[in-house]
């Protein structure tokens, strides 16, 4: 059996829900609580990812980051980066892809928290950032982890866009769903039942943890 | 001294108020629904802007529209407590209640933490979470909360309405006995005439102030 797209997809899903995390939580604390012009521009453009097909998303991020872009450009030209057919691009699509999955999770768990503890808060000398570290966040936690559950599930699935991006390159970049793909394209079905089961396998367990975890609560 | 004269219009509504509270008094905001009596406090508190007027607590300036002064609700040192309490759910009655504590005062605060408690009944109860609380012991935990940094002036929003009828009366008693012995302005928001009877040393009438209303009337 080759264990190398299990490996690569599980790296890819890891960096893509850090990724993720670190843009989607800000971002959906954005979209809950402030109102600013442009934020239902914003909201969509977020969501955009979730409507449209991987494969054109995949296409704009090429045209982005590809090689003739002035991004691309760049990253060649100063930090020798080439995001293209890398597992780095591919970890930049997953992340995208599934970005809406995150914001959305982000932003409903911070909408369901009084707003009236944060203006509490206020009133007892905190400021904006330790009311989100010590109120907002701890209250909106299960949300939060539950949108990273799905963020890692739907990076782990990826196809179009990685495709398009990475491309499938065994032991680079060909993850499990493309190996998969691959696999039966060739006629080699041992390895992907392998490859099938073992996807299911860590789709389930990660949603009963998911389940889980929504019932816990010390409070 | 809490001195305030606002005006301010919201949602088709206009405030236009003018009154202020003497250190030892309970001022009740006394009107219907929609008369901006929450909007008053919470423009006390800092978190609503008013549009123009002045707010003065304990002879400082917080709010001047002229003159551009609004201190944030950080550094008011204002006691507030919104009308379904908004008790931190994910914290212990003695947690909720150090939340705005300072760290010097945390050290010794333990003390007199213990003697609030007793106080207003709570002993026993410190390392509950607020969903173990009843109406009535949420209340008195937001109270001294909002009591702990030692605020310039107190300000409850509807504090008896998330409270059974039966338990309304001791409460009322209860907190009108214990309030006596803080010596700054409290401002009380109701549409309750019992609460009205009962707490008020002073008594400022909201009228309806909706807009269309007055247009009519004009």
């Amino acid at each position: 059996m080759n264990w190398m797209p299990v490996y690569l997809s599980l790296k890819i899903a890891f960096y893509a829900s850090l990724f993720t995390a670190l843009i989607g939580i800000p971002l959906g604390w954005l979209l809950a609580r402030r109102k600013f012009i442009g934020s239902s521009l914003l909201s969509t453009f977020v969501m955009l990812p979730m409507v449209l097909p991987p494969t054109v998303l995949g296409y704009y991020l090429l045209v982005l980051i590809g090689r003739q872009s002035i991004i691309g450009r760049w990253l060649q030209d100063f930090l020798q980066i080439s995001l293209v057919f890398t597992w780095q691009g591919a970890v930049l699509a997953a992340a995208i892809v599934s970005l809406p999955l995150m914001v959305r999770a982000v932003q409903a768990s911070i909408e369901s928290v009084d707003k009236n503890t944060e203006d509490v808060a206020r009133t007892l000398g905190k400021s904006e950032t330790a009311i989100f570290f010590r109120i907002t966040l701890p209250l909106a936690w299960q949300g939060i982890i539950a949108g990273l559950v799905l963020t890692f599930a739907r990076a782990m699935g990826e196809f179009g866009a990685t495709l398009m991006v990475a491309g499938n390159i065994p032991g680079k970049t060909q993850t499990m769903s493309i190996a998969i793909y691959d696999a039966v394209q060739g006629g080699n079905y041992e390895q992907a039942n392998f490859l099938v089961v073992l996807i299911s396998a860590i789709t389930i367990i990660g949603l009963l943890c998911l389940n889980q975890l929504t019932r816990i609560n010390r409070w | 001294m809490l001195k305030v004269k606002i005006a301010k219009s919201f949602q088709g509504f206009q405030l236009n108020t003018e009154w202020e509270v003497k250190n030892g008094e309970i001022a009740v905001l006394f009107g219907p629904s929609g008369s901006g009596k929450s909007l008053s406090i919470r423009s006390i508190a800092g978190l609503e802007k008013p549009d123009q007027g002045f707010i003065e607590i304990d002879q400082r300036l917080v709010f001047e529209s002229q003159k551009g002064v609004d201190v944030p609700a950080r550094e008011r040192n204002v006691g507030y407590v919104p009308q379904n309490y908004a008790l931190f759910p994910h914290m212990t009655v003695v947690e909720n209640i150090m939340f705005g504590m300072g760290k010097s005062y945390k050290e010794n605060g333990r003390v007199i933490l213990q003697e609030l408690l007793s106080r207003v009944g709570l002993e026993g109860k410190q390392n509950k979470y607020p969903r173990q609380l009843s109406g009535g012991e949420k209340q008195r935990a937001a109270l001294l909360r909002a009591l702990a940094r030692n605020p310039r002036v107190l300000l409850l929003d509807e504090p008896f309405s998330a409270v059974d009828i039966p338990v309304r009366n001791i409460l009322r008693d209860e907190i009108r006995t214990f309030l006596k012995t803080w010596h700054i302005p409290i401002v009380l928001v109701t549409h309750d005439p019992q609460d009205l009877e009962v707490m008020a040393t002073k008594v400022i009438e909201y009228r309806d102030n909706l807009l269309t209303l007055s247009n009519c009337q004009a």
